[in-house]
């Protein structure tokens, strides 16, 4: 790169390296208090590209605008010119280097801005969680409660993999329980190995096969009086087919007697109350779709076979169960699987009945089907700060039903809503029904609005109807027709879509209407995304030929006042490019709602097109005098 | 004699340029704006709007059309005294019009307020206080209107009517509850046309200044001509910012300061401090502060500019 073009790039490339400088400096010295360590440089690369998005086009102007009116020396020019009078036949390089920084730009900021901008949020969102979760786990390891301490520990080191805190206290925590593992998912092997050891394989293998080699174990364990695994392999076999056996029913019937007639014939009082507990849980609710009080009786079911009763002992149970499922979470989160309750094996030590351990995982996959734990939600909602949300859920002839959040906060697989609300208004603008949550569950394509808590299955949060009907079964579910995708972005979009990136505003464009929302708001945004392909060529022309126009002829050496004003005039250009856009935002949005999407981008299309020309015949009458 | 006939020719381009394209501009702007029944009546809702745009712009046209056709003088360094005082007559008659059809500005501006903003039918649109939705008739009184407000243990609720007050540019819910800001409302149209907090204090300082400009424009044939003159004498005098350094960017960034300054000294008059400071000035002379001051400023800057080196001597040292 020669002559006229390097004189012209180096300031621009010099305002933009005192731009980014300027901006490092200040993120590094004034930046975001709460970001981890660790985290400390992604976030400001984050956020000094952000910055640097955001100020692009004025750092451009400002670059060719002193380049070309100050900072090019005369008499080297003239050399470089050499006789030539036409400035535009000097400028054809810059002209393509220009359309270069726009195409550049405009990939940026529609592919890259909005992500960029999103991870920088994230790290700050995880710094946050990462920091709350090591807080919560020095509470309760001052309480002795170490295994509980070690999960928030292990939740802290997920959200921040070297958090040097959290690894510190997971070391001591280990020394303390007596492991001497001291690797990041050392626990979590340890236990996963335990589980490994405590099944037979071939029953583990077989257990997940097909119906024959069910109704087989089920036969075996029948034979060996081992009448709850008979039931357990029963069920699976059920599962499997749709047929009725008779063998099978046969078998079934012959289970339950076997086992009505244990709790009557047991030895001794806590003998027949264990069997008669089991018989509960398993028998009369677990088979009759009642898992919530099915969950309840298990845990007093290994309660008393560990000899022990009352809520404190319920309470230690529900705990160590707790903490069995966290891992089971954290260790399917590191393989990239979704949680899946069937797969928790749950270790001898320190469960000591083996049907409480084998019905669990059981009961806990029916319970999740029609209610959850909100245990999650009520962590994340304490730790993350979701953002509200409010949607047209369904509208068919006229009657429309309202979704609204306080929150939405995003689980490691799951969305839980805070507070949903759900109104149905009718044609006449009556309220049809109207219900309410403390949490919802999104699962799959509908919202579960029935919750209860791990260590209180007995305090159940039902749908409360504040208003008009709504059938009992279909009361605490909600068929949701917008996607967790679509409900997150209009949560993300409550203050606007500045923040989202084309694709992300492209997926929107066509749900937004369905959502209760006017499409003209994003249209606008993704409107002048699309015109700076246009925009940013025809100012920067401008500019390169505003700079020549206005150089110094007879400067030598900028003295103070242009030195002074060498620093005014980017502030002068940044309000210039503000009120430009907004003007711009302004005859956008105006001509949209006259005129439609389409219609607009092609009139936009051509206003742009010849300002674009208009600003190329101003650079070509630019002359060297 | 061809500098006598082509300053005056930009000068005129230039002011009708900038005139043409503020009041298209805001024309349009304006007319989306509008509710649906008054795009309806479009030929005298456009007309009405027309003369809003033309009076809003005819100030600022006029500072920015001297300001380019100044610099352009100024841009060689080889600028004739007959070109400036030429420019200078012209810019004060163009500014005794736009004084003259001052008046007019606040009568029409009264008609434009009136006029009715969209309010979206079925159309979610949330404030930081609260989500809420318009079901039935967007005009002045809605149909019912469904509200959730941000607050904690809110619920829905259906207000059977509200009135929409576009000059509060609040949404009045009857029944005692409190009104509905629709400034800074998101997904409606409105906010479409609200600028970032950023510009908010620019414009609003632009604003109020060629309110207090208005205001400050004398009832009378004489206090309005000592006005335009007083203006016309310090843009003239602006020749100090015009040309005060080689390098003509830097000129244009000082300009345009001092063009900022003409806008808010009428903003400075009107505040409390100002009439406090100004309250022992008899009522009959009041007319006549601004046109004063205009004047004070416009003999410093001259003074500056006898003192400022001729353009001829920019060359000297210059590497030729």
């Amino acid at each position: 790169m020669k002559g006229v073009t390097r004189k012209i790039l180096l300031p621009l490339v010099a305002a933009h390296a005192v731009a980014i400088l300027l901006l490092l400096l200040y993120n590094i010295i004034a930046g975001d208090k709460a970001i981890l360590a660790e985290f400390a440089w992604s976030w400001i690369f984050q956020a000094v590209l952000v910055s640097w998005m955001d100020f692009f086009i004025p750092i451009t102007i400002t670059g060719f605008l002193l380049g070309l009116s100050v900072f090019i020396n005369n008499a080297e020019l003239r050399s470089l010119l050499k006789g030539e009078r036409s400035f535009v036949r000097i400028t054809g390089k810059t002209v393509v280097l220009v359309l270069l920084i726009s195409v550049m730009f405009v990939i940026l900021n529609a592919f890259v801005y909005g992500s960029a901008r999103q991870q920088r949020d994230t790290l700050h969102d995880r710094s946050v969680r990462a920091h709350a979760f090591l807080l919560e786990a020095q509470d309760l390891a001052k309480r002795g409660l170490f295994s509980e301490s070690a999960v928030s520990v292990r939740k802290a080191l997920l959200l921040a993999p070297n958090y040097l805190a959290a690894a510190e206290m997971q070391v001591r925590l280990s020394e303390k329980s007596g492991e001497s593992s001291s690797g990041g998912h050392a626990e979590s092997k340890h236990i996963g190995k335990e589980n490994e050891d405590s099944m037979d394989p071939k029953e583990r293998i077989r257990s997940s096969l097909i119906y024959e080699d069910n109704l087989k174990l089920a036969r075996e364990y029948f034979e060996r009086s081992d009448y709850y695994s008979a039931l357990y392999f029963i069920r699976k076999a059920e599962g499997l087919t749709e047929r009725v056996d008779d063998a099978l029913v046969d078998l079934r019937t012959e289970v339950e007697m076997q086992i009505r007639k244990k709790g009557v014939s047991a030895k001794d009082h806590a003998a027949k109350k264990l069997s008669e507990t089991k018989q509960k849980a398993v028998v009369d609710y677990l088979q009759n779709g009642r898992p919530i009080e099915a969950y309840h009786e298990l845990i007093r079911v290994e309660a008393l076979a560990r000899g022990e009763e009352g809520a404190e002992a319920e309470h230690a149970i529900v705990e160590e169960l707790t903490a069995a499922i966290d891992s089971l979470i954290i260790n399917q989160a590191d393989v990239g699987k979704e949680y899946d309750p069937r797969e928790l094996v749950l270790p001898g030590r320190p469960f000591v009945d083996p049907d409480f351990c084998r019905w669990m995982p059981e009961v806990l996959a029916q319970l999740e089907r029609t209610t959850f734990f909100r245990e999650e939600a009520e962590t994340l909602r304490a730790e993350a700060s979701g953002s509200g949300v409010m949607f047209v859920n369904r509208e068919e002839d006229g009657i429309r039903e309202y979704l609204y959040a306080a929150a939405v906060l995003e689980g490691r697989f799951n969305q839980y809503l805070v507070a949903p609300e759900i109104i149905v208004v009718g044609k006449a603008g009556k309220v049809v029904s109207h219900r309410v949550s403390a949490y919802g569950k999104i699962v799959g394509s509908n919202l579960m609005l029935k919750s209860i808590g791990r260590l209180e299955p007995e305090r159940i949060e039902e749908v409360r109807v504040l208003e008009g009907e709504v059938p009992q079964d279909t009361r605490n579910v909600v068929r949701l027709h917008q996607s967790p995708e679509v409900i997150r972005s209009l949560s993300l979009s409550r203050f606007g879509y500045q923040d989202m990136s084309v694709p992300e505003l492209f997926s929107l464009i066509s749900v937004v209407p369905s959502a209760g929302y006017d499409v003209v708001p994003l249209q606008t945004v993704l409107l002048g995304y699309l015109l700076q392909v246009l925009s940013l060529p025809s100012l920067c022309f401008f500019a390169i030929a505003w700079g020549w126009a206005n150089r110094s002829r007879y400067l030598t050496w900028p003295v103070l006042l242009t030195g002074l004003m060498v620093v005014a005039l980017p502030v002068l250009v940044f309000i210039l490019m503000k009120l430009y856009q907004y003007i711009g935002n302004c005859l956008n949005a105006s001509i949209l709602m006259m005129g439609g999407f389409e219609n607009s981008l092609v009139v936009l299309v051509v206003i742009q097109t010849v300002q674009l020309v208009a600003s190329l015949v101003y650079l070509a009458g630019q002359t060297t005098d | 004699m061809k500098d006598m006939v082509w300053v005056p020719i930009k000068y005129v381009i230039l002011l009708l340029l900038f005139l043409a394209m503020g009041t298209m501009t805001q024309v349009v702007i304006d007319f989306s704006r509008l509710s649906s029944t008054l795009q309806q009546d479009w030929a005298s809702t456009v007309s009405l709007l027309t003369v809003n745009g033309f009076f809003v712009w005819i100030v600022p046209a006029v500072l920015l059309a001297w300001l380019f056709t100044s610099l352009g003088i100024f841009r060689k360094g080889k600028a004739k005294r007959t070109r400036m005082i030429f420019l200078t007559l012209l810019v004060s008659g163009t500014m005794f019009s736009a004084v003259f059809f001052m008046p007019q500005l606040d009568r029409v501006r009264t008609h434009v307020s009136e006029l009715d903003f969209q309010v979206p039918d079925g159309v979610i649109l949330s404030s930081p206080d609260a989500y809420f939705v318009f079901h039935g008739n967007p005009g002045e009184k809605s149909g019912s209107v469904l509200l959730h407000r941000n607050e904690p243990d809110a619920r829905f609720r259906l207000v059977a009517e509200a009135v929409k007050n576009n000059q509060s540019g609040k949404l009045e819910l009857g029944t005692g509850e409190p009104a509905l800001a629709m400034d800074g409302v998101i997904g409606g149209r409105r906010a479409l046309f609200e600028n970032d907090g950023f510009l908010e204090p620019v414009f609003a300082a632009l604003m109020d200044g060629l309110v207090a400009f208005q205001k400050g424009r004398p009832g009378d044939l004489f206090p309005a001509v000592a006005l335009a003159s007083a203006t016309g004498l310090l843009l003239a005098s602006f020749w100090l910012f015009v040309r005060l350094t080689k390098w003509p960017l830097a000129n244009l960034v000082l300009s345009l300061g001092a063009l900022a300054g003409i806008l808010l000294l009428p903003t400075l008059l009107v505040s409390p401090l100002g009439r406090e400071l100004l309250a022992f000035i008899p009522a009959v002379w009041k007319a006549f502060i601004l046109p004063g001051i205009y004047l004070l400023v416009s003999i410093l800057c001259f003074g500056g500019c006898l003192l400022q080196p001729s353009t001829k001597d920019w060359q000297t040292g210059a590497d030729e």
